[in-house]
């Protein structure tokens, strides 16, 4: 059945208006009495409702910040220490009006930013990130998406602790990065060390001079360079003997689309500085820096021939 | 069949409907919020039940809804509602809508001769097992609302990615931005007719 358009755009109208302060129910009944259109109408506006949200997480890592060309309220220079934190208080939709507490969260927008947490904990946020804590207690944050480094005073009475999906990442006073990219979890320490875990899992310590992907329950320890850890700082990512897909893995979240390496290049390696830029071209500045080929596979770019 | 003229909790579960006309307010239930809001639903029943019938175009469905809400009551933990009224209606709306999507879940599901068990995650529901023409047509779904997003006139995409997709309420969206919360729910509607102008759903009811 194809829905008047015009009864689509309403529907939108209700759709909106119901998620506001004051719906008003009484005119929505009188809208939907007016014809069984207007119910099919409502139905079309929540079936795209609900592929919003099934979407959604995946949206928010297809869609690189640079494109919103409006001044965003987040832009990287000085601040007063409340304004820096710039939290948005952030209430799950499903609890309506039970008590709940308060969930804090920053995000950043088109370049990193960087704030004190508490008098012992300073973060910067890669570009694109957003991290979340329970207000009033700084102690235990989540990553939610994108990375970002930490510099964290050591304190024996008050662990630090980072979550990233179903890792956790306990700090022992240091300074270190933790980066989301997809499934999996990177983390390297420049001074001090960490203790990572999956849930339930056993603890793996990570000290200075180590970089560890943690992936599906198993967690891999490499050397690493200190200059290399949280060097999205300065704009560059650095990259020492590092395997193709795993340097795929991490321009992802910069580049429009996620890149992916032909399984025929998986051994490949490459070593060398990438700078981000605005992040669109870190896919063509690798291919050519490695001489491959690039496709557009819709969904995503493959460095190699073919998708 | 003998009516009790108090009801509490205990019973209700097993009297079928309860009778308006009878209906007297336990004076244990008069303390809890649920209580309050029960009472609140039997005065706005009539309202409550001709927007559900519209909604599902079937009136055994809404009272089935009513039903299922006043069992919830019993067992709501809230503090206090400013408005219970609009409160009460919400609920039932989103009750009526997860019978929809339920339905519309089953029928599709069936139409794919696949056996799927279906889980939730983050209350999202998604099949354990997607067919590979489901997980094909997904991808493309999400590579046009991604493209559809990124063609969105520049403030309506803001509000609709703060809102939608990083999940800031109306209010925070509009004091981030500077604007009115009605300038919020303006934008949200130009997105949302935006994204069903430009995005071809596969079909399915």
């Amino acid at each position: 059945m194809t829905i008047d358009p015009k009864l689509l755009e309403d529907a939108c109208d209700w759709l909106v208006a119901l998620d506001g302060d004051t719906p008003d129910y009484d005119a929505f009944t009188l809208w939907l009495e007016a014809s069984p259109t207007h119910v099919a109408a409502y139905d079309a506006a929540l079936l795209l409702d609900e592929r919003i949200t099934a979407h959604a997480p995946k949206l928010s890592t297809s869609l690189p910040a640079n494109d919103i060309h409006e001044a965003t309220s987040f832009s990287f220079g000085r601040r007063s220490l409340a304004a820096a934190l710039a939290v948005a208080i952030f209430v799950p939709a499903s609890l309506w009006l039970t008590m709940v507490p308060q969930m804090s969260q920053v995000t950043s927008g088109a370049a990193p930013q960087s704030f004190a947490l508490d008098t012992r904990t300073r973060i910067t946020l890669d570009r694109n990130s957003v991290l979340k804590h329970e207000k009033g207690d700084t102690g235990q944050v989540e990553l939610a998406s994108g990375a970002a480094h930490f510099d964290v005073r050591h304190d024996p009475k008050a662990r630090f602790m980072v979550s990233a999906g179903d890792v956790s990442i306990t700090d022992l006073g240091t300074r270190f990065e933790v980066q989301r990219n997809g499934a999996q979890v990177g983390v390297a320490v420049a001074q001090g060390s960490v203790s990572i875990a999956f849930k339930g899992g056993q603890p793996v310590t990570l000290t200075a001079g180590q970089r560890a992907f943690a992936e599906n329950g198993a967690i891999r320890v490499e050397t690493a360079d200190a200059t290399s850890v949280g060097s999205w700082q300065r704009g560059q990512l650095i990259f020492r003997n590092a395997a193709l897909p795993q340097v795929a893995r991490e321009i992802s979240r910069y580049t429009a689309k996620p890149v992916v390496v032909d399984p025929a290049l998986q051994d490949r390696r490459f070593s060398g500085v990438l700078a981000i830029g605005d992040g669109r071209a870190l896919d063509k500045n690798l291919a050519d820096f490695m001489g491959l080929p690039r496709t557009d596979c819709g969904t995503s770019v493959q460095l190699g021939a073919g998708c | 069949m003998l009516r009790q003229r108090v009801i509490d909790h205990r019973t209700l579960a097993f009297c079928g409907q309860p009778d308006t006309s009878h209906w007297l307010m336990g004076s244990d239930e008069a303390q809890t919020a649920g209580g309050g809001l029960r009472a609140q639903l039997e005065q706005i029943r009539p309202s409550l039940r001709r927007m559900l019938t519209v909604r599902l175009s079937n009136a055994d469905d809404a009272d089935d809804i009513l039903q299922e809400l006043w069992i919830k009551l019993e067992t709501l933990d809230s503090g206090p509602i400013a408005n219970p009224g609009a409160y009460l209606h919400r609920m039932a709306l989103n009750l009526s809508n997860d019978l929809v999507r339920e339905r519309s879940r089953r029928r599709n599901r069936e139409a794919d001769w696949t056996d799927v068990s279906v889980s939730t995650l983050d209350g999202v529901s998604v099949d354990d097992a997607p067919s590979p023409e489901r997980q094909a047509a997904d991808r493309q779904e999400l590579a046009h609302m991604v493209e559809a997003i990124r063609a969105m006139p520049d403030r309506a995409q803001q509000v609709f990615r703060r809102h939608r997709i990083d999940g800031l309420s109306h209010a925070d969206v509009a004091s981030e931005l500077g604007i009115s919360k009605s300038a919020v729910e303006k934008n949200m509607a130009t997105a949302l007719k935006h994204l069903m102008r430009h995005i071809n759903f596969d079909g399915r009811t």
